[in-house]
């Protein structure tokens, strides 16, 4: 592993909360960070399992369709309407 | 009554470590964090929690509304000020949307108060924060309604409390905002988390009433919200600005604190102010700071919770407590394997 951003290491994990100006806000470790536009890759979108990758936040596709999947089933649990 | 009638009193209050309270005198006394009296009519608490938004909405005969509870980190500083407000329950919750901001500090608030509804748009984040709160309230046996504009919340006699926003269904958490229309008398406040301009548009092109006295800025002063042309459709004499102080953000934007000033508004921004209540008998409106001592999270929880640990599940079976869920006393992601907020099933 190297250090590649703020003390952020490849092969972190993260969950994309939002977009606010120039920055990515990741939850990472429950935690939310505000991670610059230029370390994360142009394709993520909020609601993207994301990893670091030499340096860049890119999507993991498998591991986001499972967790959308997983947050969905409770929202069709809990919603009444 | 014209709103240049309206007397604007500005009061600060400065809790001490010890919790009593010091008070710049004016010729009119505000209601504090600790004196709750009904008569006193309606108190709009905006909850200082950083870089976020919270609000609690008490009514004249002590019913609750509260709006968002600030990011996960703030959940404490939230459970505190409620608790410190002598609220025990919440009869009305609004998640306005997904964003961490917002919703992150409500799993503690479920967890610590008895609950009425719960409103949420139908919009979904994968964010751990937001389904620590979907499981908050699956825990406490609760549904969620869908926030939507055209709601008529069923609250206090007297005052009327519509949801406007979200008017259509979008992509966007921000647009999806929940928005919040209250009329006490002669009275109105507009809550409009972070709907930006297009909510805003849909908003004014679904005509439903803006006019309000009090706005609680949308998007924390961000220059993709407060357009001139709602601004002008809401014409308030004060405007709350919910942000945080030195944000990465640049929030809130000079463009949108020259656009109130150049409407004749009142700021009272979070950052400088602390937490901000501001008081209504129904025709006047007067307003007043809390600054709780920050140089101690200790100083914000008077009251700790009890600490329960169980060593093993079998403890737990033991004392007859399982299974255990995130927020009971004892729980632990230790005794929890699968993580899923439930331990020793």
């Amino acid at each position: 592993m190297r250090i590649s951003h703020e003390g952020e290491m490849d092969g972190m994990k993260g969950i994309v909360d939002r977009f606010e100006g120039e920055f990515v806000v990741i939850e990472i470790e429950g935690q939310t960070q505000d991670i610059e536009k230029s370390v994360v890759h142009e394709s993520v979108k909020a609601g993207d399992c994301v990893v670091l990758v030499e340096g860049i936040w890119e999507t993991d596709e498998a591991e986001t369709t499972d967790r959308s999947a997983k947050v969905k089933g409770l929202m069709e649990e809990l919603w009444e309407d | 009554m014209t709103r240049k009638k309206w007397l604007l009193l500005i009061l600060v209050v400065i809790l001490a470590l010890t919790g009593c309270a010091t008070k710049a005198t004016t010729s009119r006394t505000v209601p504090t964090s600790n004196e709750i009296n009904p008569s006193h009519g309606l108190q709009v608490h905006f909850i200082d929690v950083g870089q976020g938004a919270s609000q609690l909405i008490i009514g004249p005969t002590g019913k609750t509304i509260l709006i968002d509870a600030g990011n996960n980190d703030q959940e404490k500083v939230v459970v505190t000020y409620l608790k410190q407000q002598k609220i025990s329950r919440l009869d009305i919750v609004i998640g306005t949307h997904p964003d961490a901001d917002h919703v992150g500090g409500l799993d503690a608030v479920i967890d610590s108060f008895e609950i009425g509804k719960v409103y949420m748009p139908k919009i979904q984040s994968n964010t751990k924060t937001f389904e620590d709160v979907l499981i908050a309230i699956k825990n406490k046996g609760l549904k969620v309604s869908t926030a939507k504009a055209g709601l008529i919340l069923d609250w206090e006699p007297g005052i009327t409390v519509n949801m406007i926003a979200p008017v259509e269904q979008s992509k966007d958490t921000n647009e999806m905002s929940a928005v919040v229309h209250l009329t006490y008398g002669n009275v109105a406040f507009l809550f409009t988390a972070d709907a930006e301009a297009k909510s805003e548009q849909a908003m004014l092109d679904s005509k439903v009433n803006l006019k309000s006295d009090v706005l609680m800025v949308g998007h924390h002063g961000s220059d993709s919200s407060t357009t001139q042309a709602f601004l002008d459709a809401v014409q308030p004499s004060l405007a709350v600005i919910q942000v945080g102080k030195d944000n990465k953000y640049g929030h809130p934007k000079k463009t949108i604190l020259d656009r109130l000033r150049a409407s004749g508004v009142t700021i009272l921004r979070n950052d400088l102010l602390g937490s901000i209540v501001v008081t209504s008998d129904g025709n006047e409106i007067a307003t007043g700071t809390i600054k709780l001592n920050s140089t101690s999270t200790a100083v914000l929880d008077p009251e700790p919770e009890p600490t329960v640990v169980y060593n093993s599940c079998a403890e737990v079976r033991a004392a007859g407590k399982s299974p255990l869920h995130r927020g009971d006393p004892g729980y632990s992601t230790k005794l929890d394997r699968d993580k899923d907020g439930i331990a020793c099933e």
